[in-house]
């Protein structure tokens, strides 16, 4: 009698306790990443004369690999200027684009803002702070001689490792955007 | 019970006669014990497997058959004529009282198997799967860090090699190696590694071979058996732990369960020099059984639920080529270095599901039918390091189902057919990676055995279609293409076994399988590598054409075992670097595609053994692989590299307290990769290492016995990487780890009439 029970109890306890799996396999996803940047703007604005702000881009908007970037500006400055400029982060791949500057900022612990110039005719300072370390949204951009060259802007995601160095963590952008002085 | 043999009267004039037959491939078992339940009516099977009871009373008849190295059958017969009754008893490794039987039947006359002693199997209940196989000569680990592991066989891994665990092909995200193999190793009673493309039985597609896995079958004697494990590795602060019970109803002898359950938690490793960041792991794993087997024929239900998550090391995230180079000339990663068990982004969380339903039937004495049928249920959930929300980045959803129907017939000739069918569908969300797809496959094979005298021939064939459903979005509209793949796969064995102590074993065979659907549409960067990698949808399917020959021999005081392969590929897939840079916004990065390519991988396996003293045995191994991508006239990328074994083993006698005691010190030397195309990789292969390993194993020989084993693995701390681990460009590997174990077996036996 006992054996009439077990084998369909446990045929039942068997297919019961299975996991359902979605049956939405003809109907993907188009697919969302998280906090993918697609963007790097930077907003230049002179300090010494008065002028309108410049802005300078990189656009990649399908992500890394695929189609190549859209805009890639080559900074354009005048000699003997002091900017102060401030960089965004875009996630520009979604119908109405997605600030990561705010995101950055509410994770400012996390995160550096790295700027390499190859030429010392352009400076650049960090001027904002996360409370222990710099954070480099906002920074200061100083330019003397006519001149070319190339500057590298990183964004670094250092969670835990943060030592106000570029050094450690993951790098989330580094474009290297030549520049000239006027 | 009343002795109840009374010859002459009339109630007790019947026979009873059949075959024991061994369960698994039918040959016939001679010398099979035959006791009427009560009574001192006993026969033994003759060397064909045939007994005859005769003076057998009519009504029920409770009828014991024991064969060594078996299960006892009890059969209950109701007997109302002269009647013909057969046995199947299955092959058990009986870790109960003090004798312990090793036969190993062979999955594959015609071809050489490497299997895991039973001593091996207890002493890798910490690990993973990669990491327990790799003592065999000729199977390496293929890995990605500490956590994610998978056995490679003769330089082949993932979609080359065929894991059959509780006789379901296991089915998961199996491409690349940066998914491990999601099953619980300590559920598993016997490991067998067929190195060839010589497996038509169990799939098409094992070009590298094929693992076997089983657990430990269900019990058929009355009582309860059962073992209750605990383990530990120093490095990482490991434990792990487990129990399975297995028994039988008396009321109802045909009917036998299973229960089991395992844990594993483990937390940050230690290299000689740093603990490697966040490399922690926890491991869920229970499963249960419940079977009917009457003497001909038998149903059984399986299910396992497998659920882990794996910490991967914070150092091997990196953004770009920049963070590589960083990475890759650092003295030490730039990661934290203390203990935790906690895991942190970046992580993996998998689980793994299994249900099996398979019956047998009997048709009579040489012709057996079964019908498997499986499905499992796979989930990988992957969080990186950066999102502080509790969504994974990416999620798939891989649910498969197999059918396995055979027959097998037991003669002269011995034939083998079966129809095997699937269907898969995986789902993703997140960030893309690889798309929807269903994928439908059917198979048929047949193969035909024939012993005679020392010589045994098996030829077969198999035919197999496969149809690949892909759905994706690409510019916003759905496209849905569609690959059809089909082949034929031959084979062709001969064995030659001359005594036990010369055999020779000789195999010709093809495997083919599908392109994986990320070699054909991958597209873009992939995670934590510094590449943009990208499928082709015009690949084609590759297949292999193989010969293996394999030499054992054995004198009084050496024992050799070699194999020699050699494997040809028309259409190898692999992924090729193109010599572009992409610009992204993370930096330029290099582009590689995947490509098909002519291809030869041949090597040899060598073990030697020598008996100096009747208590130390010196034991030598090598493996050689030599793996020429022919279309380039160069090397292919990512085989492993010359490796050397040698070992001392001594047995001591401590007594009959002790059982199987052997303490074992090994000397691994794994050489560099000096076959390696310079503009593969971004880094050349680590130098060569040498490793010195130490094991100590007991079984206390109390009335349920006792297993204890202490290991050592890298007694001398060294300092090295591997170079079948992805995460070589990182970190070093593990530095010396200790690690134990104990088992308690034991066995509840409901008292029932013996015969003396």
């Amino acid at each position: 009698m006992l054996k009439k029970y077990i084998l369909p109890l446990a045929m039942i306890a068997l297919f019961a306790s299975c996991e359902k799996d979605d049956n939405k396999v003809d109907n993907p996803d188009d697919g969302h990443e998280e906090e993918l940047i697609t963007t790097v703007r930077l907003i230049f604005t002179p300090t010494l004369v008065i002028a309108q702000s410049d802005t300078f881009e990189f656009v990649d908007t399908d992500g890394p690999g695929g189609n190549s970037p859209t805009v890639f500006d080559t900074i354009s400055l005048n000699a003997n200027e002091i900017y102060t400029v401030s960089t965004e982060f875009w996630n520009e791949s979604e119908v109405v684009p997605e600030n990561i500057t705010t995101e950055v900022l509410d994770e400012d612990d996390e995160h550096i803002v790295c700027y390499d110039s190859d030429n010392a005719t352009l400076a650049v300072t960090r001027t904002d702070s996360d409370g222990n370390y710099e954070v480099g949204l906002s920074s200061s951009w100083t330019t003397s001689t006519v001149s070319m060259g190339s500057i590298t802007v990183s964004l670094k995601h250092q969670p835990n490792v943060k030592d106000g160095t570029c050094a450690p963590g993951e790098t989330d952008v580094e474009v290297v955007f030549p520049f000239k002085i006027k | 019970m009343i002795f109840n043999v009374s010859i002459g009267q009339t109630n007790c004039k019947y026979t009873l006669s059949g075959t024991v037959l061994d369960e698994h491939n039918s040959e016939p078992l001679g010398f099979a014990l035959i006791v009427i339940e009560g009574t001192v009516n006993v026969t033994t099977s003759d060397s064909l497997g045939r007994y005859t009871l005769k003076n057998v009373c009519a009504g029920t008849n409770i009828v014991h058959c024991d064969h060594m190295g078996c299960e006892r059958i009890i059969d209950t017969i109701n007997v109302q004529s002269n009647q013909n009754h057969n046995f199947h008893p299955e092959h058990h490794v009986n870790e109960l009282g003090d004798l312990v039987f090793t036969i190993q039947r062979k999955e594959i006359e015609t071809q050489q198997e490497k299997t895991l002693s039973k001593e091996a199997i207890d002493q890798s209940t910490t690990q993973q799967l990669g990491d327990a196989l790799k003592s065999m000569q000729g199977v390496q680990n293929q890995s990605s860090g500490t956590n994610v592991s998978k056995p490679s066989i003769h330089g082949m891994h993932s979609n080359r090699v065929l894991i059959l665990n509780n006789e379901i092909r296991q089915e998961g995200q199996q491409w690349g190696t940066d998914h491990g193999v999601e099953l619980d190793f300590t559920t598993t009673n016997s490991v067998h590694v067929i190195s060839g493309a010589n497996s038509l039985a169990y799939g098409s597609d094992a070009i590298g071979g094929v693992v076997i896995l089983k657990p430990a079958p269900l019990r058929r004697r009355h009582g309860i058996e059962g073992k209750v494990f605990i383990g530990g590795e120093s490095n990482g602060r490991k434990g792990v732990t487990g129990a399975e019970i297995n028994g039988n109803f008396k009321a109802i002898p045909q009917l036998s369960y299973k229960l089991q359950g395992s844990l594993k938690k483990s937390g940050n490793v230690h290299t000689p020099d740093y603990f490697i960041d966040n490399t922690g792991l926890e491991e869920k794993n229970y499963s249960w059984a419940v079977g009917y087997k009457a003497s001909n024929y038998g149903i059984q239900f399986d299910y396992s639920d497998f659920n882990a998550e794996y910490g991967v090391f914070s150092g091997a995230h990196i953004g770009n080529l920049t963070d590589l180079n960083n990475a890759f000339t650092a003295e030490q990663p730039n990661t934290a270095n203390e203990f935790s068990y906690d895991i942190q982004r970046p992580y993996q969380s998998v689980s793994h599901e299994m249900i099996k339903a398979k019956s047998f039937f009997y048709i009579n004495d040489s012709n057996k039918l079964e019908l498997i049928y499986g499905r499992q249920f796979n989930q990988r959930s992957e969080y990186d390091s950066h999102s502080t929300e509790d969504e994974p980045d990416f999620n798939f959803n891989l649910t498969s189902h197999t059918v396995d129907a055979k027959y097998t017939h037991h003669g002269k000739w011995q034939h083998q057919y079966g129809i095997q069918g699937g269907y898969q569908a995986n789902t993703w969300s997140g960030r893309y990676f690889i798309p929807n797809y269903e994928k439908y496959a059917i198979g048929a094979y047949a193969i035909e055995t024939i012993k005679k005298g020392k010589h045994l021939v098996d030829f077969g064939l198999r035919y197999d279609f496969n149809y690949l459903n892909v759905y994706y979005y690409e510019n916003g509209s759905l496209l849905k293409p569609a690959h059809e793949f089909q082949n034929i796969n031959g084979n062709i064995g001969y064995s030659y076994k001359l005594t036990d102590s010369l055999s020779f074993h000789s195999n010709l065979g093809t495997a083919w399988r599908p392109p994986a659907v990320n070699e054909l549409y991958s597209n873009g960067l992939h995670h934590g590598s510094a590449a943009l990698e990208y499928g082709d949808q015009n690949l084609n399917l590759e297949q292999v054409i193989n010969w293996n020959a394999s030499l054992e021999k054995h004198w009084k005081k050496w024992d050799l075992k070699t194999q020699l392969y050699a494997n040809y590929f028309s259409n190898y897939i692999y992924l090729a670097p193109t010599g572009e840079t992409q610009l992204t916004i993370r930096g330029a990065f290099p582009v590689f595609e995947f490509k098909q390519v002519e291809a030869t991988l041949n090597g040899i396996d060598l073990e030697v053994k020598y008996a100096l003293h009747s208590k130390v045995d010196i034991e030598f191994g090598s493996s050689f692989i030599r793996a020429n991508n022919l279309t380039n006239n160069n090397f292919l990328w990512g085989m492993p590299a010359d490796e050397y074994n040698s070992s001392i083993q001594y047995k001591p006698n401590f007594g009959k307290m002790f059982q199987k005691t052997v303490f074992e010190l090994n000397f691994q030397y794994v050489s560099r990769q000096d076959r390696f195309q310079a503009d593969e990789d971004y880094v050349d292969p680590p130098k060569g290492y040498g490793l010195l390993n130490f094991k100590a194993y007991t079984k206390l020989n109390f009335k349920t016995p006792l297993t204890l084993f202490f290991n050592v693995n890298n007694v001398l701390d060294v300092s090295y990487r591997s170079y079948l681990n992805r995460f070589r460009y990182f970190t070093d590997e593990m530095g010396r780890n200790f690690t134990f174990g104990i088992k308690y077996n034991f066995e509840i036996n409901e008292h029932h009439h013996h015969h003396k």
